[in-house]
C-alpha cells in the first residue's frame, strides 16, 4: 500500500522470483514472507530501522534480525538460518582469519568508520600506525611511551569474529597482530560492550564504530587525523569499511527488495546518516 | 447568418471603451444601445442558462449558453471570478489584470484572440447576446493561467494553477490547513495547500524529508546528521540549533501543547527523552536499557506515551565463533507495544502485545486505547486489520473490510486508514468518535495519509496528488 511507484515495480519482479513470498497481485505492495538478518553488531541499528521504514512500505513482510558479531553473519547465511547476512568485511573474499565463504554475494549498504577510543582520563590524543601495532602487539605497555602519563595501558579487543576488529587490525594496525595478554587485556563481545569498558576503565584503550562513540570516552586521532565522517569522505581518515549485506546467490523476492530499500538513495541519505553512518555513495 | 455576425461586431465595437472592473462590467455593457438588430438576432438564437458552477472551490452564479458544438460563458462572469478588468474598444475585449500577468484580446464573432500579442484560435468563436459577451471557457482560463476541472457534475474554475508534482508526508496543521512536502524538487519543498486550491511554499531544504510539525503548524524540527536539534518557523527564517546534544535522535513527536519534542534517543534507540523547547533541556522519561525502541507517540493529555520495541532474535555461538556452534532463535523477534505512564513517578514500561504479528503506525485513541495496523507475515492472504487495545489489554478491530495496509492519526485520536479491495481498488476509512465511515475509493497507489484535528477532512496521497476528501466530496488539491 504505502509504495512508492518505484517498490511496486520491485514487487513485480518479485512476484515472478519468488512466489512462496508474495500474496494477491495488486497494485498495491504484495510482498510478505520473514526475512532473517544476522551478524554485525555495527549495522543492527541501521537493519532495525531500515526494516521499520521497509514493513511500512510491505506491512506483510516480517523482518527478525540478531547481531552476533560479523562472522556469524555469512555462517547463518551458509547454514540457511539466516537470508541475509550483515558483516563489516565483503566475506566473499578471503580477509585475515578468515576464508570466503564460496557462492555468496556481498551487497554494500553502508560505509563504517572506525574510531580508537581511550578511557577520558587517558592523556593522549594522537597515535601512529606504529604506536597502535606496538601497544597491540604488547610491545608499548605504558602511555608514557605514547607521549602520556606513567601508566600501564590496559588494551580492550573485540573477540575473534568480530568484522570491527578484523577491519582494525587490516586498517589501523596495518594487518599488525592483536596479542593476548595475561594481564591488563580484556575481549568484549560487542560494540556496547566495548564503550562500557573503555568508559569504565581507567588507562583503557580500544576501537569502536565511530557511530558509537560519545562524550563517555575519547577518540584518539589516527596519524594526524581525526575520527570523523568529514575525514573519512576527503579521505584522509583511513580506519573504515563498507558494510555488506551476504546473502546465498543474488538475492530475490523481498531480501532483494529490502536490499534495494536500504541502498535507496531515500534511506541512504536519510535515515543512514541520522544514524551516522555514512551514504556507500559518498566513497564514490 | 453572416448579416448577423456583422451586426454582432458592429454592436461589441459600439460600445463605449472604458475600464471597468470585472464586478461591474455587465452594468456598463447594459447601458449600451440594447436595441441593435444583433442583440434581437442572437437573443432569439441561445437559450442561456444561470448555472451554479465553483470558483477556486466557492460556489458562484454565472450565465452560460450553448452555441453550436460550444458551451459559453458570459464574459463578465468569467473576469469577476479573476477579479480582473475588461475593456472594450472598436469590438476588441481585451481582459487584463496585473495578478494574472496576461493581456488577453478577443473579438465577437471571430475565432482568433490574442494572448500577449500571439494568435490563438477559438473552437466557436465568441458571442454577443443581450450586449453579454459570450467565450468559450477553457481556452480563457487556460490562457489566464487557471484550470478547469470537472467536479463530478459542478464544473469547477480554478484562477490559478494548481502546484503540480508528487508529493509526500501530508498533515493537518492546527488551522485545518494542509501541509505536505514536494519531494520530487530539489531540495524538497514544504508548502501549505489551502481548500481554495492555492498553495504556499514554506521551506525549501531537504530537511523538509524528516521534519517534525508542532501541532500549531508554525514551527518545524528535525535533526541533522550529527544528531543535532533544530528548529524552524514555518513562516519564515533561519533555522536554529534546539539545545546542543548530539547524540542519536529519531521518532520526534511533539506534545499536543507545543512545548516538548519527545524522541527516541540514543546509538542503539535504548532511550526515550524529551526537549523542553523553551530551553532546550533534554530531559530522560525512560533508560530502560531495552534497544531499538521506536514511533514513540504521546497522549493528547500527555499523561502516557506508547512506542514500540523492536525485539531482535537471539543467536549464541561458542567464543571462537564456530560455524556449526551458530545458533540462533528468532520465535520472540518482532515487533512489541509498549507504554510508560508519565504521571507516575520511577513508572515501569507495561508491554500491551506479544503476539508476533507486524504492528505498525500505534497512536492514542481518545478513549485511551491504542490503534495499531496488524498484519500477518505468515499468512499472505489474511488482511491487515486496524486494531485497538486497551490498557488491559482487550483487542478489537476497527476496521477490517478489506486489507488493511496504511494508517494514520490525529493527535486527538481520530483515525484514518487505507486499504486494498479485492478488486484492487484502494478504499479509504475514517474512525471519528468510534464510528467508522468509508470515505473514498480510488484505483490509484494511496501512499500517506492525514485526518483533520476534528475529523471533518482527510487528506490523501495518491499517486503523489494530493487529495482531500471532506463531506463526501473529494478535492485534487495538486495535479
Amino acid at each position: 500500500m504505502k509504495l512508492f511507484k518505484k517498490m511496486s515495480l520491485l514487487a513485480a519482479v518479485s512476484l515472478v522470483a519468488v512466489s512462496a513470498l508474495v500474496g494477491s497481485a495488486s497494485a498495491a505492495s504484495s510482498l510478505s514472507g520473514k526475512i532473517t538478518i544476522n551478524g554485525s553488531t555495527a549495522l543492527l541499528p541501521l537493519t532495525l530501522q531500515a526494516a521499520k521504514e521497509f514493513q511500512k512500505l510491505n506491512p506483510k513482510v516480517k523482518i527478525a534480525a540478531s547481531g552476533k558479531g560479523s562472522v556469524t553473519g555469512p555462517q547463518a547465511v551458509k547454514k540457511g538460518i539466516a537470508e541475509i547476512g550483515a558483516c563489516d568485511w565483503d566475506a566473499s573474499m578471503d580477509v585475515p582469519g578468515f576464508k570466503a565463504f564460496d557462492g555468496q554475494v556481498a551487497n554494500k549498504v553502508a560505509v563504517i568508520p572506525f574510531a580508537t577510543i581511550a578511557n577520558k582520563n587517558v592523556k593522549v590524543n594522537n597515535l601512529t600506525t606504529e604506536q597502535l601495532k606496538g601497544i597491540y602487539s604488547g610491545k608499548i605497555t605504558n602511555w608514557k611511551d605514547v607521549g602520556g602519563d606513567n601508566a600501564d595501558i590496559v588494551v580492550i579487543t573485540r573477540a575473534f569474529g568480530s568484522g570491527t576488529r578484523v577491519n582494525y587490525q587490516s586498517k589501523a594496525l596495518a594487518g599488525g597482530d592483536i596479542v593476548k595478554k595475561e594481564k591488563n587485556y580484556k575481549e568484549v563481545g560487542s560494540s556496547g560492550d566495548m564503550k562500557t569498558a573503555v568508559a569504565t576503565t581507567p588507562n583503557a584503550i580500544g576501537y569502536i564504530d565511530l557511530v558509537y562513540v560519545n562524550s563517555d570516552v575519547k577518540a584518539i586521532s589516527y596519524n594526524g587525523v581525526a575520527p570523523t565522517t568529514d575525514n573519512v569522505i576527503n579521505g584522509t581518515y583511513k580506519i573504515w569499511a563498507y558494510g555488506y549485506y551476504m546473502t546465498k546467490g543474488q538475492p530475490t523476492g523481498a531480501t532483494k527488495a529490502f536490499i534495494e530499500y536500504v541502498q535507496s538513495q531515500k534511506f541512504q541519505q536519510g535515515s543512514l546518516k541520522k544514524l551516522k553512518f555514512i551514504p556507500v555513495s559518498a566513497m564514490h | 447568418m453572416k448579416n448577423n455576425k456583422m451586426f454582432q461586431i458592429l454592436a461589441a465595437a459600439a460600445l463605449v471603451t472604458t475600464a471597468l472592473s470585472a464586478g461591474t462590467a455587465e452594468a456598463a455593457t447594459a447601458k449600451a444601445p440594447v436595441k441593435s438588430p444583433a442583440s434581437k438576432t442572437t437573443a432569439a438564437k441561445f437559450a442561456v442558462t444561470t448555472t451554479q458552477i465553483l470558483v477556486n472551490g466557492q460556489s458562484a452564479s454565472v450565465q452560460m449558453l450553448q452555441a453550436g458544438n460550444g458551451k459559453l460563458i458570459a464574459v463578465g462572469d468569467l473576469v469577476k471570478a479573476y477579479g480582473a478588468a475588461v475593456t472594450s474598444s472598436k469590438g476588441v475585449i481585451t481582459i487584463k489584470s496585473d495578478k494574472i500577468g496576461h493581456s488577453l484580446q478577443l473579438q465577437t464573432g471571430s475565432k482568433t484572440f490574442k494572448l500577449d500579442g500571439e494568435a490563438h484560435s477559438f473552437t466557436t468563436a465568441p458571442v454577443m447576446q443581450d450586449n453579454r459577451s459570450y467565450v468559450e471557457l477553457k481556452p480563457v482560463v487556460l490562457a489566464l493561467g487557471g484550470e478547469v476541472l470537472d467536479a463530478g457534475q459542478t464544473l469547477q474554475i480554478l484562477t490559478e494553477e494548481r502546484i503540480a508534482g508528487s508529493f509526500a508526508s501530508v498533515s493537518f496543521d492546527a488551522q485545518g490547513q494542509v501541509v505536505a512536502v514536494k519531494d520530487d524538487a530539489d531540495p524538497a519543498q514544504l508548502f501549505h495547500l489551502n481548500t481554495d486550491y492555492s498553495s504556499r511554499l514554506l521551506s525549501s531544504d531537504n530537511s523538509v524529508l524528516n521534519m517534525s510539525i508542532s501541532p500549531n503548524g508554525e514551527s518545524a524540527a528535525y535533526t541533522d546528521e550529527s544528531g543535532q536539534l533544530y528548529l524552524t518557523s514555518l513562516s519564515g527564517g533561519q533555522p536554529f540549533k534546539l539545545g546542543a546534544d548530539t547524540t542519536v535522535k529519531t521518532d520526534l513527536a511533539w506534545s499536543a501543547d507545543g512545548k516538548k519534542i519527545y524522541f527516541v534517543q540514543g546509538d542503539k534507540q535504548e532511550k526515550i527523552s524529551y526537549i523542553t523547547i523553551d530551553t532546550g533541556k533534554i530531559t530522560e522519561v525512560l533508560a530502560d536499557k531495552v534497544e531499538n525502541k521506536s514511533e514513540v507517540h504521546v497522549s493528547a493529555d500527555e499523561k502516557k506515551i506508547a512506542y514500540i520495541v523492536n525485539i531482535t532474535g537471539v543467536a549464541e555461538s561458542d567464543k571462537d565463533s564456530t560455524e556449526d556452534s551458530l545458533k540462533i532463535d528468532y520465535s520472540g523477534a518482532g515487533e512489541q507495544i509498549y507504554t510508560l505512564d508519565l504521571n507516575v513517578k520511577d513508572a515501569k514500561p507495561a508491554a500491551l502485545t506479544t503476539s508476533n504479528d507486524n504492528k505498525l503506525y500505534p497512536a492514542f485513541l481518545s478513549n485511551g486505547s491504542i490503534a495499531f495496523l496488524s498484519a500477518d507475515s505468515e499468512n499472505s492472504s489474511a488482511k491487515g486489520v486496524i486494531k485497538s487495545i486497551s490498557a488491559d489489554g482487550k483487542i478489537q478491530d476497527l476496521i477490517g473490510d478489506v486489507d488493511m495496509a496504511l494508517s494514520a492519526a490525529s493527535a486527538n485520536g481520530n483515525i484514518a486508514a487505507a486499504g486494498t479491495a479485492a478488486d484492487g481498488s484502494t478504499k479509504v476509512y475514517s474512525v471519528v468518535a468510534g464510528i467508522k465511515t468509508e470515505l473514498y475509493s480510488t484505483k490509484s497507489d494511496v501512499t500517506d495519509l492525514a485526518i483533520s484535528s476534528d475529523g471533518t477532512r482527510v487528506a490523501i496521497i495518491a499517486d503523489g496528488k494530493i487529495i482531500v476528501v471532506q463531506n463526501g466530496k473529494a478535492s485534487q488539491l495538486t495535479k
